[in-house]
């Protein structure tokens, strides 16, 4: 199954690596460090910091903002000579077929989270991969439960065709999308 | 009371469509995007199987509309539980004025929107900017047009007529700057201009491709980025819908949340799809604080149990356009219609009635070759409605020219009417082609030979 979503990640001109939990944080500081990224937007989640992917990625002296911010809209978007941001997202599901992932909102993970990063940085549990996007979906909306108040499924960086049905990449989200995938041991 | 769809001003659908096919460039642009349509979807074709998808598709997409007045109530009532506000709009004036209420009563200044056909077909734009709220379209097709104050030529690409260094000339005139007429150049800008308003928006406007009845969940697909910016960001979000974009549950939504691209752009998946249900929650710091869903009926629930019922099932992919003969000769502009190709000469008519010029003009606007049937990805078959609807229109001009065919019927089933009227058009024929050529025709066939020599004696001598 993670084989399967890493070579449709390709399909989908984005990238991604299976790791060891212990090798996630190295893993991601490498990641940002390729990008050139000198702001990273993290959201508050305790499996990341049990993984040390925050304390990792401060330790290479990249700027660390935590999620929720109280930064204004225009800095976290790049504007007024901000810095460019990688943003940080823990998906809570993702589709092996598709190359899909399902990136949930809640107080510590905004909804626009990987939309207003330059690059979208995913860590992702190998255990909530599913096959097809129906399962996928299903899983995420189990009845009788209140699912988040919003599910973004984000399948590559941010592209349009509208300019002579060209695809064109980095439109108005994420420039280039990378997911770092945590076997499933190490999931917490 | 409005109902249906709105209509553009200007010249009548013959100077548009002639206007059309003078223009090269047009051609050439529109021949591209054709080509990278129909490759994309051979691909969807031998890698995924599309046929059969579009079987399932089909069969959802019936029952979907079989069942749409339960569905909307049940989505109505989940967004509602969800925290949203729900109101269903009669016609597209209500639907506008209710934004435009909203917008007047928070004292919003600019809006901030993400493609919508059902609020081109409301006539948003206007009605903001009308009550001096200023409008920024954030899909880059839709600013493009924007800034050039034109109307979409296709329903999921609206700036495909224009090529880069058109787009070019027009960023460089708006921004002063010295942009080069490259696609990642161009797209950079808008990206950097755009976010300004992403920042500063007060109400973001959004359609929706489709309502999930039983979460109550808002299903909108793209692959730029703005929706989720349109959606997420300003402290008001309000959701379009064409009433008949609703299913009922995630199997029904997980299939044509699959179709829809595949069909659209040759994709097995779009880049985002927004799912969004309800505004934000307790302890949430994006998302909205108020989520307004417009059910906008427009005259499709009155379909609902006649011949054209299945124009309801559309998606709105666009496929029937890039599939279109004349779409492909004459482009949407032409149209005149926020829906143009075989879905908008089928569902204009439907919403705003055969008896307005256009209405009654864009049914005739198909070979009926049946091409948009084979490339609609829920199978609605488009040449057989069209028919239906010509059936339908009764202006005088259309009523005189019935009668001229049934009066030839009838003449061609009586082999002695039939021998005269040979003889008499050979006999006309001679005199007017005593030359060799027949270069004028009298009456109706005036149109035919206003572009063309027919040869007096065929073969010609």
């Amino acid at each position: 199954m993670i084989d399967a979503f890493i070579a449709a990640l390709a399909r989908r001109r984005a990238t991604g690596r299976e790791v060891d939990g212990d090798a996630c944080a190295t893993a991601c500081v490498a990641q940002m460090t390729v990008w050139g990224a000198s702001r990273a937007l993290v959201p508050d989640d305790p499996w990341l910091a049990m993984l040390r992917v925050p304390d990792a990625i401060g330790d290479a002296g990249i700027e660390v903002v935590m999620w929720p911010s109280d930064r204004g809209w225009r800095e976290l978007l790049g504007l007024d000579d901000a810095p460019p941001t990688c943003a940080v997202t823990v998906p809570l599901g993702a589709v092996a077929e598709r190359g899909t992932l399902l990136v949930g909102s809640s107080p510590t993970h905004g909804r626009s989270l990987d939309a207003i990063g330059w690059w979208h940085l995913a860590v992702l549990r190998a255990d909530v991969i599913s096959a097809t996007l129906a399962i996928a979906l299903r899983t995420a909306y189990p009845p009788g439960s209140t699912p988040p108040s919003a599910i973004s499924l984000v399948s590559g960086p941010s592209r349009t065709s509208d300019i002579e049905k060209i695809t064109t990449y980095g439109a108005h989200g994420a420039l280039e999308e990378h997911v770092v995938v945590v076997r499933s041991s190490q999931s917490g | 009371m409005t109902t249906g769809v709105s209509y553009d001003e200007g010249p009548p659908l013959r100077a548009r469509t002639a206007a059309a096919v003078a223009d090269t460039t047009l051609r050439a642009n529109l021949q591209a995007t054709a080509a990278s349509w129909t490759a994309g979807r051979e691909k969807m074709r031998d890698e995924f199987g599309f046929e059969q998808m579009r079987e399932r598709a089909r069969e959802i997409r019936l029952g979907n509309i079989r069942q749409l007045p339960e569905l909307l109530d049940r989505l109505e009532e989940r967004v509602r539980a969800n925290g949203g506000i729900v109101v269903r709009a009669a016609d597209r004036d209500a639907a506008a004025k209710y934004v435009v209420d909203l917008a007047r009563a928070r004292g919003a200044k600019l809006v901030a929107k993400s493609k919508s056909m059902a609020t081109e077909e409301i006539k948003l734009n206007e009605a903001l900017e009308e009550a001096g709220v200023r409008v920024v379209e954030t899909d880059l097709g839709e600013w493009i047009l924007q800034l050039l104050g034109q109307r979409p030529s296709h329903i999921i690409a609206p700036a495909v007529h224009l090529n880069r260094t058109e787009i070019a000339e027009l960023f460089r005139a708006e921004s002063g700057e010295d942009i080069p007429d490259e696609r990642e150049a161009l797209v950079a800008y808008a990206r950097r201009r755009l976010r300004q308003d992403f920042a500063a928006a007060e109400i973001g406007v959004s359609g929706v491709n489709l309502g999930v009845a039983d979460t109550g969940t808002l299903c909108i697909m793209e692959n730029e980025g703005n929706a989720r910016l349109v959606t997420a960001l300003p402290r008001i979000h309000v959701a379009v819908m064409g009433a008949e974009r609703v299913v009922a549950d995630w199997d029904e939504a997980a299939h044509i949340l699959q179709v829809l691209p595949m069909a659209a752009i040759g994709d097995d998946a779009s880049t985002y799809v927004n799912l969004i249900t309800g505004p934000r929650r307790e302890g949430e710091t994006d998302g909205p604080e108020e989520l307004h869903l417009v059910i906008l009926d427009g005259g499709r629930t009155a379909l609902r149990g006649t011949e054209f019922e299945e124009a309801l099932s559309c998606i709105r992919c666009g496929a029937c356009l890039y599939s279109c003969p004349m779409w492909r000769t004459v482009c949407g502009q032409a149209y005149g219609s926020p829906y143009s190709g075989p879905i908008g000469a089928v569902i204009t008519p439907l919403l705003e009635g055969t008896s307005s010029p256009r209405g009654s003009e864009l049914p005739f606007l198909s070979s009926l070759c049946g091409a948009c049937h084979d490339a609609c990805p829920v199978g609605i078959p488009l040449h057989d409605l069209l028919v239906k609807i010509r059936g339908a229109v009764s202006t005088p001009a259309h009523r005189r020219a019935r009668l001229g065919a049934r009066v030839w019927a009838a003449a061609w089933r009586r082999p002695w009417a039939y021998r005269i009227g040979v003889a008499m058009t050979r006999g006309g024929l001679r005199v007017l082609g005593r030359s060799g050529w027949i270069r004028r025709l009298p009456g109706p066939a005036r149109r035919w030979t206003s572009q063309r020599d027919l040869p007096a004696r065929w073969p010609h001598r």
